[in-house]
């Protein structure tokens, strides 16, 4: 086997129950009138919610290049960003976990950060449309809640 | 003698394998793509394959927003590495690279200005120095 960093190669090792786990994750359906935050998303990998200690995946409308989800307002919630690329007959998976308060009207933005020897992160800033960088520091944006 | 000619000759092959500077819309070997936002960003990466040096993947990145600067007329732009960054006005002047599978994935958020602030580069100036690496697809030595 050649020599792959502990991370990745304990990823590439888990990739398949990996796979099989995200595949079983139920859709994330809000409740009647439950508050809701609208998220962008950036960068690498796809978000499941993690909400009261369970796994959600967080269906995602693409309109092009854009991709936007919607997450629960008003509680914290954990975000699991998930990696998977193919190639080389492997598939090589990065997870990164941080967690967010959202607030209904209030617009966030994830982006999925690729790092350096398979390492992988993830930021949550909100949208800010007085500035011409469009964003804004989210004070809320933590590590892993779930 | 025949061992260094060979070593010699598989340099130059791998070397010719490495992603050229190239769009990467539609191509299965990687290249520059572009995504507008947040606000009056651009997200800009380039995705290389394994020959593909994390450095060389850095400067196509710096060489594509002075690129995108002057096809919308801006002579200096602002890179921001991650959002973050952005949200707190921290220019970079290296974007963020990464690998997965040894291949290098470099990305900026990319501010295009009609003048002159704090952080900001040259759009021409940044074009003339990187275009020997657009040239030869060498990177540059820092």
């Amino acid at each position: 086997m050649p020599i792959l960093p502990r991370g990745l190669r304990a990823a590439l090792l888990m990739s398949p129950l990996l796979l099989a786990a995200c595949s079983s994750i139920p859709d994330y359906r809000p409740a009647p009138e439950e508050a809701q935050a609208k998220i962008t998303l950036l960068g690498w990998g796809k978000p499941y919610l993690c909400k009261g200690g369970k796994m959600f995946s967080l269906p995602i409308k693409e309109d092009g290049p854009l991709r936007t989800t919607s997450v629960p307002a008003g509680e914290r919630i954990g975000l699991v960003n998930y990696i998977s690329i193919s190639g080389y007959q492997v598939v090589s998976t990065c997870i990164s976990r941080a967690s967010v308060i959202p607030r209904k009207g209030v617009d966030l933005i994830v982006n999925g950060i690729l790092a350096d020897a398979g390492k992988c992160g993830m930021e949550i800033v909100r949208e800010d449309t007085s500035k011409d960088t469009g964003v804004a520091i989210e004070p809320s944006f933590a590590g892993p809640s779930c | 003698m025949i061992q260094r000619i060979s070593g010699l000759l598989a340099c130059l092959a791998l070397a010719g394998c490495a992603t050229p500077y190239q769009s990467g819309s539609g191509s299965l070997t990687g290249g520059h793509a572009e995504v507008h936002g947040p606000g009056k960003m651009e997200l800009v990466e380039f995705s290389g394959n394994g020959y593909t040096s994390m450095e060389l993947a850095a400067q196509y990145v710096t060489y594509r927003c002075a690129e995108v600067a002057k096809a919308k007329g801006k002579p200096y732009f602002i890179m921001y590495d991650t959002l973050i960054n952005a949200a707190r006005d921290v220019p970079s002047y290296r974007p963020l690279v990464g690998s997965i599978q040894n291949k290098p994935s470099a990305t900026t958020f990319v501010l295009l200005l009609d003048a002159p602030r704090r952080g900001a580069q040259e759009t021409s100036a940044v074009l003339a120095d990187l275009q020997p690496v657009i040239d030869s697809g060498k990177e540059k030595k820092i």
